[in-house]
């Protein structure tokens, strides 16, 4: 059972790599794009990428949250990866706020979010009825508010799992219940007024009754994916004897049923749009099909049509190189799916790929490997004091 | 008459290694009756996975072509009507109704398939083996016919025994168990 992740030079190196390079190019960019109005683009890009990260994290935390609540066991082998993952939460919204801030204190107002410009919004009817809740401080105490006490909850989660290991017992598990169910209630509010907050109020004047369900669909089924990755990874360089092709099986399997989930829900907002065909909900839709109508289509073959067909059959999800291609497909189109939120909203038509479409992943890929891995090697890799970790090693699907 | 040999367990984990120890001796086991689903018996046995879904996935492609097909047939060539201004084929709109007769083909069409292949219809009645076999023993049943020798029964059921049956019995059945 004694099982410890020792971080190879290796990856060390990689990552330090790549954050530092992506770090420098994203810095360049800023200097490449200074003329442009207010560097929008590179901010539109530091906003994706904060918000992709932010809900992986947080989407590893849910995924311990809901298996605790669920009294799950199957996943207790595997537990510690999303554990791991979590713990790069603190990292995300750190960098998360800068993004939203240091923009505000920099120019006065946020280049994405034209309801933060005063000029823009005392001459719009529409942003000025709205000013209740768009408004600058009440969007930081929200997000201080929620990001905070999941923050809270995540890091009790995970010293309580540590302590587990170290010491036994049971008293961990329940108290984990405990911060787990707190987890999750908070949970269900933060993902939706967070994904109001930082990506529908882009496009300040549209609303959507769909979309805070419609991102979590779409974070929850990366983090399944990225948690997939790194369990394949684990288990590539000899880690994680216990777990075994049931394991990878369950995942594939979840996989699978939230790609369906993430369709179901952003074809329920297309078609009710599509249904009452009002201007102002259609417009959101208008100005992704005109400027952006290759990626509309395709992100709907990389996140449905290739998972349904890839991972539909038992034999796929047992093999590990189709798992691997399957989830590299999911984050890759998910990521495409935010970079569908973000991007018309904002720079519309200045969207590209160049420099700073490469360098601010780079940047957030460095990071994320180095702090998993480091979170991964603190802790033996299997819990060994966890009241399910039999059910786990006997898990046959 | 068909007639069976019938080894009874007490115990699910002594089923699970006698399958082992008897199909180690390249004896063919007929079939094994259990009170409940017991993990592991499947791969033990070397059952073969089943092929229901396989099935499930085509009828259910099947079922979304007819449902689009139809659908397009109605609203462009043989009842055009519009709604709320939008064309004739309107492809969003006929989605839901192929998602739903996509499941509704391939849940019937399962469940048809495995009444078939269970041979199970209504008002269908199969005589047990072993009553207790439904409460509370575990079944291994072996085929026997006229020119089994007592040798061979001998033999079998004293492996049964080894094996840690607790009762071996012989059993004639009117029709195919």
């Amino acid at each position: 059972m004694e099982e410890k992740f020792i971080l190879p030079q290796r990856l060390k190196t990689i990552s330090f790599a790549l954050t530092l390079i992506g770090l420098v190019a994203i810095i360049i960019s800023f200097f490449t794009h200074a003329g442009d109005d207010d560097a929008k683009r590179v901010w539109a890009n530091l906003l994706l990428n904060a918000v992709f990260f932010q809900g992986v994290a947080m989407a590893s935390a849910f995924f311990q949250a809901a298996t605790y609540v669920a009294y799950g066991g199957w996943h207790t082998a595997i537990k510690r990866i999303p554990e791991a993952i979590s713990m790069f939460l603190p990292f995300t919204s750190g960098l998360l706020l800068l993004v939203l801030a240091v923009p505000m204190l920099v120019y006065g107002h946020h280049p994405l979010y034209h309801w933060t410009d005063e000029h823009v919004v005392n001459v719009d009817p529409i942003l000025l009825a709205k000013t209740a809740y768009l408004n600058i401080p009440f969007f930081f105490s929200r997000f201080a508010f929620f990001v905070g006490i999941l923050l809270l909850l995540t890091i009790l989660m995970r010293r309580n799992s540590l302590a587990e290991d170290i010491n036994g017992g049971l008293q961990y598990y329940k108290n984990n219940l405990k911060w787990a169910s707190l987890f999750l209630l908070f949970f269900a509010i933060y993902i939706s007024v967070t994904s109001w907050d930082w990506l529908m109020s882009l496009d300040a004047h549209w609303y959507s009754t769909m979309f805070g369900w419609y991102s979590f669909a779409s974070f929850w089924v990366t983090g399944i994916a990225v948690i997939t990755l790194v369990v394949v990874y684990l288990k590539k360089n000899g880690y994680l004897e216990v777990v075994n092709n049931n394991h990878l099986h369950d995942l594939g399997k979840l996989m699978f049923a939230f790609s369906i989930f993430w369709t179901y829900l952003v074809f329920c907002q297309f078609m009710l749009i599509w249904y009452a065909n009002i201007p102002e909900e259609t417009m959101y839709f208008r100005q992704r099909y005109d400027h952006f109508m290759w990626l509309f289509y395709s992100i709907f073959i990389l996140n449905f049509v290739t998972p349904f067909l890839v991972l539909m059959s038992r034999d796929a999800k047992r093999k590990v190189q189709i798992l691997i291609i399957a989830a590299c497909i999911i984050i890759f189109g998910h990521f495409m799916d935010f970079y569908l939120m973000v991007m018309p909203g904002t720079i519309g038509t200045d969207a590209g790929f160049g420099l700073v479409e490469i360098a601010v992943p780079i940047f957030y890929i460095g990071l994320f490997i180095y702090v998993v891995s480091v979170n991964l090697s603190k802790a033996n890799l299997v819990p060994k004091h966890h009241p399910f970790l039999q059910e786990s090693m006997h898990h046959s699907t | 008459m068909k007639r069976y040999l019938l080894g009874l367990f007490d115990d699910d984990e002594v089923l699970l290694n006698a399958v082992d120890s008897i199909r180690s001796q390249n004896i063919p086991i007929h079939d094994v009756v259990t009170p409940f689903a017991v993990h592991g018996l499947d791969e033990k046995l070397g059952l073969k996975y089943s092929r229901l879904h396989i099935g499930g996935f085509w009828i259910g492609l099947t079922g979304t072509a007819i449902a689009f097909s139809f659908m397009t047939w109605v609203f462009t060539a043989d009842w055009p009507l519009v709604f709320g201004g939008k064309p004739n084929f309107s492809f969003p709109a006929f989605i839901p109704i192929m998602f739903e007769f996509t499941v509704l083909s391939a849940s019937i069409a399962m469940t048809f398939a495995f009444l078939m292949r269970s041979h199970l219809y209504p008002g269908r009645f199969r005589e047990p083996l072993d009553p207790r076999t439904t409460s509370h023993l575990f079944g291994m049943v072996f085929k026997i016919n006229d020119n089994t020798s007592q040798d061979e029964k001998d033999h079998l059921s004293q492996l049964l025994r080894e094996a840690g049956a607790v009762e071996v019995r012989e059993r004639e059945m009117s029709k195919h168990y």
